[in-house]
């Protein structure tokens, strides 16, 4: 099988963790590891597209040895890029908050995009405070208990693979839509007001109406929002990217449990070994599952806020844009672009709920698969490994930010509500304010 | 093509399948004589129905696009489109799905069997026979009777509707309009005469089809869950003859005892496997339950007991093997169902989600439209119609949705309340791993979005009634 994947700098050792050798420009090759060679797979191709991204927009570091000089390079380059595209940004964007105050209609639109800028530095701090252990993460998903053993397992995690990456890509695609969407539309909607007007609202220490300085600040605005937004979304996809191992492990173990005595040839000569060895399979089975719990745990403690912050604030950014949508007329392409920036939005909680969703369901099948293998014939030390199994999975694993939001369908549902109902309010407050 | 083979649940559920391949639906299996000719033939029929069915859903959905000013048509006509909405969602998505609906169907065509069971088994296999056929009836009678509703209220009252003057913008006055069972857009004057007459009949044999696929396939829905239900039956009455099978001697004495006679001391010890019944047709006859058992079992050395004598529980090794084949049969039944209802999620889930999507529109609608009823006309009885006709449309699966969630949570009941304290070791293992399996109850999901219950029900029928409430209080 031809290496398909983007090698990664640092190797680890560890006990079930695979060593990998390779560098950031893939010049050498790296080492197969043991097990059953035709399914191999490294399956940190499902966020190895988004780290690549985030690498590239200076918020997550490789692994390169302490103090090298590619290390400080990074740095610098990290330090400026953020700082130009980001901090300036924002910092304009809280400016124009402090000086819009009081009116409703420009808080509002001084809000929505600050609001994400605001999660997203939050987002930046996870990734630079956890870097080591979020390389950790990344390198653990190559542990020797997740790989596949047969040919459904192999096509089940290449399949998830492939949906991570074309997830990431067209949320990347729709993101650059969006703001394509946002540069064009004061050109496209400015009859009837005076001048065009800048897309998004920000502070200038100068004034923005004259000819250099519009369009500097024009250019400003479309590279810093859209640079932001990419780099938003490859870490909501790394995220979610770590949520479909998970669902992908399950299925995988749902898949291991029905065909556990499949592997094994029923020899009557043979019946002692036999029984070890099934015993073995089910043993390995429990094994994996402690492992994807620990992956889970891990995945949740590192993430946690980021996902709650996009929660909350996610709530108050569709509540806003919906607002806007109402103060525009509806053919105009301002309301176009705002309703794709509130679609953006909506899909990066969407994709964290979904996948939460197919872990609770796939972790409460795992009773069911646990039933199904054949364990009639088998020894009573079996027997009873397998009830202790069960009655672990009669409760399935749900993935909690900040031990509150589940990550599921519900909780999806709970934020389209809480949305409609504060923009009903603001409306009703802004209506009777024109009044 | 499959091989046409008559067994199982195709067997079973075949009066169901042909009415389903006369309606039109592309079910093109299940034929004794499938050549090519005769194949053509009915793919042709089908895709006939299909033109047939989309021509007046598109003459349908034109009228709502040209009456869409006044209120009361928009919602009238919306409701209709609605109405056969479901039932085209319904046909196409069995011609694209038909190949779950085979696998379905086909899921049952070697069940095991064990000579102890049965007699249990074919008397519940009855049951479910007779209980499929009763549904199969009441959905005929039902379809045909709205049919016979549907168009004889046609005729009933005047058929005209509300347009403005075109003199006076103000009034409305009644236009008169063709006299037809659904409101429709048709390129030629369908008022009166030949254009008239051959309009009705096809609007006719249009809405006796439409009801009919849709009725058919939740009928068919509703069959295999008797299936299910019947046989999860099966599994509850037997576990207590077979917790009696593994008694020990010193605390209990089973009156089957007996049932252990063993035959000549040469005999060959087998296990039965799977297919034995199908394998063994002269031998059927020789079996009754309680007599003799003999037969030849397979002397797989799993547990030594020394010589062939007493084993731990007080059984010998011959009856250790009998308990230990006849939980084997039970638990694959189990598992048998447990694929069956698996499959029948799979194949029948997003059909059901599809359903409730437009019901719930509908059923809103017709909400708003039940507020404006102001005596017993036609009006009132059309909408009265459509209500109890949707709600029933509902009721239909959700209540066999529920039978099945509570009949797989009462297994766990029945393994409780067998002898367990009286059975061998094997035995209380066996009841234990049953035990946390049937803790979460089987049920059918609609693509994981709701669980198809009696709870569904009632809060579709909560909602409309609120709706109805808040639509009253508010004229």
């Amino acid at each position: 099988m031809t290496a398909t994947y983007p090698p990664l700098n640092k190797c680890t050792v560890h006990d079930d963790i695979v060593i990998r050798v390779a560098t950031i420009t893939g010049h050498s090759q790296p080492k197969t590891m043991s097990g059953s060679a035709n399914f191999e797979l490294d399956l940190r191709e499902f966020v190895t597209l988004n780290i690549k991204c985030i690498h590239f927009f200076g918020y997550f570091s490789p692994e390169f040895a302490e103090n090298s000089k590619k290390r400080i390079l990074f740095r610098i380059y990290a330090t400026v890029f953020v700082g130009f595209a980001f901090v300036l940004s924002l910092l304009s964007q809280i400016a124009n908050m402090i000086d819009a105050f009081g009116d409703m209609e420009k808080m509002t639109e001084a809000s929505f995009l600050l609001f994400t800028n605001i999660v997203q530095c939050l987002k930046l701090y996870c990734f630079m405070k956890y870097g080591a252990r979020v390389w950790r993460l990344v390198h653990s998903l190559n542990r020797k208990i997740f790989k596949p053993r047969n040919a459904t397992q192999y096509d089940v995690l290449k399949r998830d693979i492939g949906r991570s990456k074309i997830i990431t890509k067209l949320f990347l695609l729709a993101c650059t839509i969006t703001y394509a969407s946002w540069c064009v539309s004061p050109f496209l909607d400015k009859k009837g007001e005076n001048g065009v007007r800048l897309p998004l609202s920000g502070w200038y220490p100068f004034s923005t109406k004259e000819t250099p300085a519009f369009e500097l600040a024009y250019a400003y605005q479309i590279f810093t929002t859209w640079v932001g937004g990419l780099g938003d979304i490859s870490m909501d996809t790394f995220m979610s990217g770590a949520i479909m191992v998970i669902s992908a492990e399950l299925s995988v173990l749902n898949n291991a449990l029905e065909t556990l005595k499949q592997r094994f040839v029923d020899d009557p000569q043979k019946i002692r070994e036999e029984e070890k060895l099934v015993n073995k399979e089910l043993v390995r089975c429990v094994i994996h599952y402690k492992n994807i719990i620990g992956f889970a745990n891990e995945v949740t403690y590192l993430f946690t806020d980021c996902i709650t912050a996009q929660f909350l604030v996610g709530v108050i950014i569709v509540c806003m844009s919906m607002f806007q949508m109402s103060l525009v007329p509806v053919m105009s392409f301002r309301f176009f672009a705002m309703m794709l920036y509130q679609i953006c939005v909506l899909m990066e909680m969407f994709l964290w709920c979904y996948y939460g969703n197919e872990v609770i369901l796939k972790s409460d099948l795992l009773t069911q698969s646990a039933y199904m293998c054949e364990w009639v014939d088998n020894s009573k030390e079996f027997k009873q490994n397998l009830l202790y199994f069960m009655t672990r999975t009669q409760f399935n694993l749900q993935l909690y930010a900040s031990g509150y939001f589940a990550l599921s369908l519900q909780t999806f549902k709970a934020i389209i509500k809480s949305s409609w109902s504060y923009f009903a309010v603001l409306n009703q407050v802004h209506d009777q304010k024109m009044a | 093509m499959m091989k046409f083979k008559v067994s199982g649940l195709v067997a079973d559920l075949m009066p169901n399948i042909r009415l389903i391949q006369g309606s039109g639906h592309f079910m093109l299996n299940y034929h004794a004589d499938n050549s090519g000719a005769l194949h053509t033939l009915r793919l042709g029929y089908c895709c006939v129905t299909l033109v047939f069915m989309l021509l007046q859903y598109g003459c349908n959905f034109v009228n709502l696009v040209l009456e869409r000013g006044d209120v009361n048509d928009l919602a009238a006509n919306t409701i209709t489109v609605l109405f056969f909405t479901h039932c085209i969602t319904k046909f196409v998505y069995f011609a694209v799905r038909s190949k779950l609906f085979y696998r379905t169907l086909g899921i049952w065509n070697q069940p095991n069997s064990h000579p102890l069971f049965v007699e249990s088994n074919n008397r519940y296999h009855a049951l479910a026979l007779k209980k499929m056929r009763r549904l199969l009836y009441i959905i005929i009678v039902w379809t045909s009777f709205s049919a016979i509703a549907w168009t004889s209220i046609t005729f009933v009252g005047e058929s005209v509707h509300t347009t403005k003057d075109p003199e006076n913008e103000n009034l409305t006055i009644s236009e008169p309009i063709p006299r037809l069972l659904v409101r429709a857009w048709y390129p030629w004057n369908a008022m009166s005469g030949m254009p008239h007459m051959l309009t009705l009949i096809f609007q006719v044999y249009y809405v006796f089809f439409a009801l009919a696929h849709a009725n058919l396939l939740d009928s068919l829905f509703c069959s295999w869950l008797i299936f299910a239900c019947e046989q999860l039956q099966h599994l509850k009455e037997i576990m207590k003859p077979l917790m009696e099978l593994s008694a020990t001697l010193d605390t209990y004495v089973p009156k089957s005892a007996d049932l252990f006679r063993a035959p000549s001391a040469t005999s060959q010890d087998n296990l039965i496997e799977n297919d034995y019944n199908s394998k063994n047709e002269d031998l059927k006859g020789v079996y009754s339950t309680r007599q003799e058992l003999g037969g030849h079992f397979r002397g797989a050395a799993l547990q030594n007991f020394g010589a062939g004598g007493v084993g731990p529980n007080g059984l010998t090794k011959k009856q250790e093997l009998m308990v230990r084949s006849a939980i084997k049969y039970w638990v694959e039944r189990h598992k048998h169902v447990v694929r069956l209802v698996t499959a029948i999620g799979d194949a029948y889930g997003v059909a059901l989600l599809l359903h409730m999507l437009t019901s719930t529109i509908m059923l809103t609608l017709l909400a708003y439209q039940a507020t404006k009823i102001t005596g017993v006309d036609k009006y009132a009885a059309t909408v009265i119609g459509y209500l109890l006709f949707a709600l029933a449309q509902v009721f239909h699966f959700c209540i066999f949705g529920n039978r099945l969630i509570e009949e797989s949570s009462s297994v766990m009941e029945a393994a409780y309340s067998c002898h367990w304290y009286d059975g061998s070791e094997e035995a209380k293992t066996f009841v234990q791993i049953v035990c946390q399996q049937c803790q979460k109850a089987m049920s059918i999901s609609g693509a994981k979005f709701f669980t198809i219950s009696l709870d569904l029900f009632a809060s579709v029928l909560g909602a409309v009634v609120t709706y109805f409430m808040v639509l009253v209080q508010l004229k």
